[in-house]
């Protein structure tokens, strides 16, 4: 389950590089991670894995940051609304004011037409 | 030497073909008018976590990118370098001016003045650490001597430059908004524009889909 979505999400939508800081909700996702399709750096924390993927993005690569939904308030996203740069989120359940949804494509079609930050549900 | 000084030398020893962000609006005016045609973004003091915006830049391209701050910034920002060392970029460069004191206020030493080595904190976080005051005391050309080092020298690299306050009048600039940035995601992206001989620690590019 865990290594399709990764070959989905690094395969079919080219996401390559990843950050974030490990939490237990998606533990499974870590244990599965392979070095071959994608690149992960783990960060010190929110903010910087953040600013990480945001970087990548101006350098041209789809990136997406693994995060505890319940830290997701405490993270400045000022820098990506205002200067439009979209951000991909791979968290646990959650109800935001962002863009949340559990179906990958959706999230990422709402990402390149928005340029705005944006929330995948992984269950 | 007084910082404007440093930063017309340091900012000539770049080429074109490589990425430059100026973090505070005195070094961004100071900066402005000796740049090449590189591409450069330009960012409030108040905006925090460039450097590890700078840092996912430099793991996305071969192209090396400065990052020119004060040593304020790299107080407030420090858990950053922490994460730049240990991701050894080698296209990365962080050029850092340290007054000792709080900008636009004269005489208020901060707590980098009283750091015991601020070279060694750097060199413990994973930089290589350049200090350039005796060579641009006797060189006759620094900026070809700046070149010239940067040209052999692999990243993560800190040049520390101990400045001091000048009076110079340098014109406003403005900052970089998404047109900036976009610009500077085509510069990176722009495959014409070689960059200078070095290779990023990941090659995001060559990663293949195992079967």
């Amino acid at each position: 389950m865990a290594k399709d979505f990764w070959r989905r999400i690094c395969e079919d939508f080219d996401y390559r590089f990843f950050c974030g800081i490990p939490f237990p909700d998606i533990a499974n996702l870590y244990k599965t991670m392979n070095a071959d399709m994608m690149h992960y750096i783990p960060a010190a924390h929110e903010n910087i894995a953040v600013k990480m993927a945001t970087g990548t993005w101006i350098s041209g690569f789809k990136s997406a940051v693994l995060l505890d939904q319940r830290k997701l308030e405490s993270v400045d996203l000022s820098f990506n609304f205002k200067y439009k740069v979209p951000l991909l989120f791979i968290t646990g359940p959650i109800k935001s004011d962002l863009f949340t949804s559990e179906d990958l494509e959706e999230v990422d079609s709402h990402i390149t037409k928005h340029n705005k930050p944006a929330i995948f549900v992984y269950k | 030497m007084k910082r404007f000084t440093g930063v017309r030398i340091l900012t000539q020893g770049m080429l074109d073909c490589d990425v430059g962000i100026f973090i505070g609006e005195g070094i961004c005016r100071e900066a402005a008018p000796y740049l090449g045609e590189g591409s450069y973004l330009f960012f409030p003091d108040s905006e925090n976590y460039i450097l590890s915006m700078a840092l996912g830049m430099a793991i996305g391209t071969d192209k090396r990118v400065f990052l020119f701050c004060e040593d304020n910034y790299m107080l407030r920002n420090i858990s950053e370098l922490m994460q730049v060392g240990i991701a050894k970029p080698r296209n990365f460069f962080l050029i850092l001016f340290t007054s000792g004191e709080y900008p636009g206020v004269p005489d208020t030493p901060n707590i980098f003045s009283s750091a015991n080595s601020r070279h060694g904190m750097l060199y413990e976080l994973g930089f290589i650490v350049h200090d350039y005051k005796n060579q641009f005391k006797f060189s006759k050309n620094p900026i070809t001597f700046v070149r010239q080092t940067w040209d052999r020298v692999r990243g993560p690299l800190a040049v520390v430059m101990v400045t001091t306050r000048g009076t110079k009048e340098f014109p406003s600039v403005k900052f970089s908004g998404r047109r900036e940035i976009l610009k500077t995601r085509k510069f990176i992206l722009d495959e014409s524009i070689i960059g200078h001989n070095y290779v990023p620690p990941i090659n995001l590019e060559e990663l293949v889909i195992g079967e």
